[in-house]
């Protein structure tokens, strides 16, 4: 299935909670992984393969990780953004139009304008 | 360590008041879309799905308020729309639920469901699934395998 925004596939699923380690731990506890702290305070479990991972963070290092995206609309706890692989990100900019905003090397579609979740576009 | 049958994510689902007008939002959003497919009278859901390799988001809301679906009608109330599940993919969702119960968790299910699909030649078969959860996580990770 091609999409006009050159989405490509998932890699991050982003979980925010106030408690990313004990979160992350219960995860990887039940899927049989191992935890990785990143430098921000988030915490990574792998879920198998080339599949994507979950991120485990509050929704203030979210809102660090995209300066400049309202994050109205999201829980403090619960599902919270996908970060899409493009194959094109000029594609993806010309397709999300005004819906979408830069923050930093990705183009973000704000949880208000994707019915609650924040969609990270990056290079892939 | 990795379980056996349970091989990652598989697609995220993204509940939705109003499943039309959210599918319609998608599309200008640049996305292309499944035709809807309507879940059995008894799930009272129906879906759209925005199909990538190897995952896909999925785009779910109530049709038809029904006893199977008070779960997600209950978090629509109290979150707003979306990620209301990851869902994994399982080689054999009954043998992932057992990896899943001697690791200490309490999985429900399996269960089997099915949805019509109309293929492209114009005739209708039947996607099948059987799935199972973990009963104790944030959001909600079901495992499922094609049935």
């Amino acid at each position: 299935m091609r999409h006009a925004n050159a989405a490509k596939r998932i890699r991050e699923a982003l979980i925010a909670t106030p408690e990313p380690a004990k979160d992350a731990a219960h995860l990887a506890r039940l899927i049989d992984r191992e935890p990785k702290a990143e430098a921000d305070g988030a915490v990574t479990v792998t879920s198998g393969g080339d599949r994507a991972d979950f991120v485990y963070l509050t929704l203030d290092q979210l809102g660090k990780r995209y300066p400049g995206v309202p994050l109205a609309g999201l829980s403090e706890r619960g599902g919270a953004a996908l970060v899409l692989v493009s194959g094109d990100l000029a594609a993806t900019e010309q397709a999300l139009g005004a819906a979408a905003v830069r923050s930093g090397a990705a183009i973000v579609v704000p949880p208000a304008k994707a019915n609650g979740t924040l969609l990270a576009f990056i290079a892939g | 360590m990795a379980l056996k049958n349970v091989i990652g994510i598989d697609h995220a689902v993204v509940m939705v008041k109003d499943l039309d007008s959210a599918a319609e939002n998608y599309r200008k959003l640049g996305f292309t879309l499944s035709p809807r497919g309507t879940h059995s009278a008894n799930m009272g859901t129906g879906n759209y799905t925005i199909m990538f390799d190897p995952d896909y988001m999925e785009l779910l809301g109530v049709l038809v308020a029904t006893e199977h679906n008070a779960p997600a009608r209950a978090f629509v109330e109290r979150h707003g729309e979306g990620i209301e599940r990851i869902a994994f993919t399982a080689i054999d969702s009954t043998e992932g639920a057992e990896e899943i119960r001697a690791r200490g968790f309490t999985p429900i299910g399996p269960t089997d469901f099915e949805r019509p699909v109309t293929l492209p030649d114009g005739t209708v078969s039947a996607a099948k699934f059987r799935t199972s959860s973990p009963v104790s996580t944030r959001p909600a990770r079901r495992c499922g395998s094609p049935n």
